[in-house]
């Protein structure tokens, strides 16, 4: 499903990605550990077509992610329909006015209909049990109830991929473990789970597979 | 188990089945680049490696070119400035030099727009001396830009003894826009991941990442002032600033010939 090969990525000259590769299948959760500023995050916007490969080459589902075909709209629409991202910091994640309306945001421009919506979100609020935080503000959230709110406007998108770039960092521990409960429970419905972190606690509960990227940028196993 | 109730809803467990429409959003993927190349210039600014010239020797003689070849009434000093300047420009890269060229461009043809009507009127040599004026300045700032990083530039100014509290702030603004310009940047991404579709509602969005920049900034700015005071801030902001070094001789030379010819041509002739 995502075929990585040799792929190498600097920011101004300075490496972030060097010659790696690697493949997911489908339905597959992958852990991606390594240290600070090994890369993980830019292999993460890599795979969500946000950046580019300077040397090698990203295919998903068989379709290459370059600059181009990524400026062609269409086809960037459907691919981050397909992957949904979970950024680091939930608060730059969150744009609306209200938590609704955050959840709301990506199936009305799928164009569903108010009654998918309705169930979409009602779905949603009760798996994340966020029933409270409906008319409040993203902003004013604590930072716990902020990652449910951009899991959630992220799910009721329904993408094929999840990708979650540390998702545990700056949680309390009692968010940390609904967090990994939930994610256990997410993964029963067969979708493709990426996960960039250094908790060995949700590496063992989830993992099918561990890529360990190294201090220089390479992958190592 | 916090989680109780393992439900996982019928739509979640199927494939999505979906064609997105055509929508006009290219405004936000230029509205991002336009601030990511901002922040780029910013970060490529702060990473400059020290120059052969100090940055206190090039703010001085910049400042002091400047008041020189506004204040000149002979054309000729001018274009012994023009000509220095041209000089100073050739010593750097291609790429610079186009970064200058395309910023003192605009403000040379916007200032020739606004004497557009004196030289319809008949005063030709405004044209010249104004535009040429403008051109020059605009061009000695961006030398000092690129070969300068902000954060000297600033140290430097302590050199005309302005207020602590004015280089504090110039200071922290410059560090700020960086901050707030990766917020935005993060928060557009965000839209532009999640704008999947036919999106009627673009403002509202970018209205909300107004709102949360703003938020955020008001939020560091009590954070900042809080670290501030507890750090034992009382309004003092004693900084290292850039010393003069040996090469500056090179500028103090140019700059004693230059203020002669200045003092020649307009006052002994």
């Amino acid at each position: 499903m995502i075929d990585c090969n040799d792929i190498c990525y600097a920011y101004e000259g300075v490496p972030a990605l060097r010659h790696v590769s690697f493949n997911i299948e489908e339905k597959e959760c992958v852990v991606f550990r390594g240290p600070n500023g090994c890369g993980k995050s830019t292999l993460f916007k890599l795979l969500n077509g946000l950046i580019f490969p300077e040397v090698g080459t990203y295919t998903f589902q068989g379709e290459l992610i370059t600059e181009k075909t990524m400026s062609d709209q269409l086809f960037a629409k459907r691919f981050h329909q397909t992957v949904g991202y979970i950024f680091q910091n939930s608060d730059m994640q969150l744009f609306c006015s209200t938590v609704i309306e955050e959840l709301e945001f990506g199936p009305r421009q799928m164009g569903l209909t108010d009654e998918e919506i309705d169930k979409r979100s009602k779905d949603v609020v009760e798996m994340l049990g966020i029933e409270n935080l409906l008319g409040r503000a993203p902003y004013h959230l604590s930072g716990g109830e902020k990652k449910k709110v951009a899991i959630g406007c992220i799910l009721t998108m329904n993408p094929k991929v999840l990708i979650l770039d540390e998702p545990l960092a700056g949680l309390d521990d009692r968010s940390k473990k609904w967090l990994s409960e939930f994610l256990l429970l997410f993964k029963k419905t067969d979708k493709t789970i990426l996960i960039a972190t250094h908790d060995r606690e949700l590496t063992e509960l989830l993992a099918d597979r561990v890529i360990e990227i190294d201090e220089n940028h390479l992958v190592k196993s | 188990m916090i989680i109780k109730d393992s439900y996982v809803p019928e739509w979640m467990l199927q494939e999505e089945k979906y064609s997105p429409k055509m929508d006009h959003d290219g405004f936000i993927i230029r509205s991002l680049m336009k601030i990511m190349s901002l922040l780029s210039e910013f970060r490529s600014n702060a990473a400059l490696k020290q120059s052969y010239f100090s940055t206190r020797a090039k703010l001085i003689a910049t400042i002091l070119l400047i008041i020189l070849e506004c204040t000149s009434t002979n054309m000729f000093f001018v274009y012994i400035i023009f000509a220095v300047v041209m000089v100073a420009l050739s010593t750097l890269k291609g790429q610079s030099i186009r970064k200058i060229i395309g910023s003192a461009m605009p403000a040379a043809v916007f200032s020739a727009l606004i004497v557009l009507p004196a030289f319809l009127m008949g005063n030709h040599n405004l044209m010249v001396t104004i535009v040429l004026r403008v051109f020059i300045s605009v061009t000695m700032i961006g030398i000092m830009s690129v070969t300068s990083p902000w954060n000297e530039v600033t140290g430097s100014l302590k050199v005309f003894h302005l207020p602590d509290i004015f280089i504090l702030t110039f200071d922290l603004t410059l560090k700020f826009i960086m901050i707030l310009g990766d917020i935005c940047t993060n928060m557009m991404t965000a839209i532009r991941l999640r704008s999947v579709g036919k999106n009627n509602r673009k403002e509202s969005a970018l209205s909300g990442v107004m709102g949360t920049t703003f938020l955020k900034s008001h939020q560091m700015s009590e954070e900042l002032y809080g670290a501030m005071i507890c750090r034992g801030f009382d309004g003092k902001y004693n900084r290292r600033s850039t010393r003069f070094n040996k090469h500056d001789i090179i500028i103090l030379i140019v700059m004693i010939i230059l203020v002669l010819l200045f003092i020649f041509l307009n006052f002994m002739q």
